[in-house]
């Protein structure tokens, strides 16, 4: 019985095995190979393969600049976003699970993220001025009357950040908001009579119990951000492959000095928030 | 009086501040303030766009137009149609993308299903392998696939596309089999038993328990795969090699494929509203998430509740 158990296990995963050796391992072997190589293409030959060692690797990290400072950039803006994504989904997340009315409809706005966003979308409402409040305009008024002019500016830059991050946020959200939804509910009104505050509620119940999501968003949340169509560095890889005088050796040591920043990115955030979770709930 | 008074007063404060705070009148507004700020933040750049897009080029340039366009002008969408070439090109992307969500869904429920109801060596290396392809960005793979491809003739056809998601390496694979798992999981271990001892095997009971058991699964995969599949550009425009263009693909061209059909309908030099400007773009933009729109609208209250069922945040 157990050793048929053992088969019949083997028999349904078959199918994964086999894409992982056909789309995973195979092209991961070969890009690491391609990436020492310097890979020409003719027409009557095929592809031609030879051997530079280290050379890619040279050239992109030292000679030539386009993806390094593209990668400095995906990694300062990865480090800046990541903590305002959790911090307002955390946010965001709460409000939906209070008892307000009309909840329903401010969840299926702030899930609509999940569904419509791609890179097309977001470069066309960043790049011609769907995220800019005008000076002047009605709602940078409102704000006057409220706050002095001289920090108009500011706020209108925080506007801007905010109102593309929250269009990260649909995915956090819905991991932060199914964590509180399973809180037991009798927890918080045990609180309550005791008198807690809702910023010791907030500090003492809610924010340790989501907490080891947090590291689970982080992943989320950088894998995304690489994976995004508007994320430059894809597009540095795809046109580098064709580019003659790059080509496939190049594009590909680019790829995998991306993949090592980018789990090296993960690797430290991930470790950042670990520690803490360990003190913070004992 | 004074004590009347006094009643009154904590009466008042009670109503305001709540018996709890959780209730109380403040507390109320201040998270009401909070939701609507927060909302129309994430809602501006949509408005923003939606009324853009009804502009005409000389509202576009006029200073004191900000908001409400002068007339509804649809003439950017009446050309980005074109431009676009709808409906088919709906109904191309509704192909390529259904069907690829099909395929993930059917491998991700029998790999789920396997990695969830039996027990052999090497699972934990499974889960590992899975992980690290979930984390490593698309672009490693990406180039020898490509050679692979073109080698075996497959590229510029759904193949391309269908094989991964077949053998649960599309987008985010490892995603949707972990949903899987989490379902299966929850069959009781007795059902399972008293089917084999009614003689189903491990297929049938697959089939015949372990699907019915997943139906949220598939809700999710259904939405969420045909979502991500309509929404990317880069490995599908990469494998369809422009043989095949779902409608994000043609979104991202669109200024030169505007260019290519104005010219059958008029000289931009002499009516300006012809121009390629961001208002056609926003309309273009509009146009290629509308029936991602429609269906979630649809489906919405389905998909959240099996969000609810399936402990998404578990383990």
């Amino acid at each position: 019985m157990k050793r048929r158990n053992h088969l019949y296990g083997l028999f349904f995963i078959s199918p994964w095995v086999m894409g992982f050796l056909a789309f995973v391992a195979y092209p991961l072997y070969r890009t690491i190979y391609f990436s020492f190589h310097t890979v020409r293409y003719s027409g009557e030959l095929g592809y031609l393969y030879e051997l530079v060692g280290f050379e890619n690797y040279k050239r992109i990290l030292t000679i030539e600049a386009d993806f390094v400072l593209e990668l400095q950039n995906y990694i300062v803006k990865t480090l800046l976003y990541v903590p305002v994504i959790i911090a307002l989904s955390i946010i965001i997340a709460i409000l939906l699970n209070s008892k307000l009315k009309g909840t329903a409809f401010f969840r299926l706005i702030f899930f609509l993220p999940i569904i419509i966003l791609n890179g097309e979308l977001m470069k066309n409402m960043r790049n011609y001025g769907g995220m800019d409040l005008e000076v002047g305009g009605i709602i940078s008024s409102i704000i006057n009357r409220i706050v002095p002019e001289s920090i108009i500016p500011l706020f209108i830059e925080l506007f801007e950040m905010v109102s593309e991050l929250l269009w990260y946020c649909g995915v956090p959200i819905l991991i932060f908001l199914a964590a509180l939804q399973k809180i037991d509910k009798s927890l918080y009104e045990a609180a309550e009579i005791d008198g807690a505050s809702f910023w010791n509620i907030f500090w003492k119940i809610t924010l340790p119990i989501i907490y080891p999501l947090i590291s689970v968003v982080i992943v989320y949340v950088v894998v995304f951000l690489a994976n995004f169509d508007a994320n430059p560095i894809n597009n540095i890889i795809r046109t580098s492959r064709t580019d003659p005088s790059r080509r496939e050796g190049y594009a590909s040591a680019l790829s995998i000095i991306y993949a090592l920043a980018q789990t090296a990115l993960i690797g430290i955030l991930f470790f950042i928030t670990r520690r803490r979770e360990k003190g913070g709930i004992n | 009086m004074a004590l009347l008074k006094q009643e009154h007063l904590k009466l008042i404060k009670r109503k305001v501040l709540g018996m709890h705070i959780l209730d109380g009148l403040l507390y109320k507004v201040v998270m009401y303030l909070l939701l609507i700020i927060l909302g129309f933040v994430f809602v501006y750049p949509l408005l923003y766009m939606i009324s853009t897009s009804l502009m005409s080029n000389i509202d576009l340039v006029d200073n004191t137009i900000n908001w409400i366009p002068s007339t509804l002008d649809f003439t950017n969408y009446r050309l980005v149609i074109r431009a676009l070439n709808l409906p088919k090109s709906y109904l191309t992307s509704i192909l390529i993308v259904g069907a690829s969500t099909l395929c993930v869904a059917s491998a991700s429920a029998f790999i789920g299903y396997g990695l969830a109801r039996f027990t052999f060596r090497g699972k934990k290396l499974v889960f590992a392998v899975m992980i690290f392809t979930f984390i490593m960005p698309k672009v490693l793979f990406f180039i020898p696939t490509y050679q692979v491809y073109t080698t075996l003739r497959i590229k510029g056809t759904i193949l391309a596309i269908i094989l991964p998601a077949l053998t649960g390496q599309g987008l985010q694979g490892p995603f949707f089999i972990l949903i899987f798992y989490q379902f299966f999981r929850m069959i009781p271990k007795a059902l399972e038993e008293a089917a084999i001892i009614d003689g189903a095997g491990p297929v049938k009971i697959f089939y015949k328990i372990g699907i019915p058991m997943a139906i949220p699964a598939f809700i999710i995969t259904f939405v969420y795969g045909f979502a991500l599949y309509w929404n990317e550009t880069f490995i599908l425009g990469a494998y369809l090699d422009g043989k095949i263009r779902t409608i994000t693909m043609l979104l991202s061209n669109l200024q030169n494929s505007y260019w290519s059909i104005i010219g059958n309908i008029g000289d931009p030099s002499r009516s300006p509203n012809l121009n390629f400007t961001e208002a056609k773009l926003f309309a273009g933009t509009i146009l290629s998430i509308l029936p991602l729109m429609i269906m979630y609208i649809i489906v919405q209250r389905w998909f959240i509740e099996s969000i609810d069922k399936s402990g998404i945040t578990g383990e």
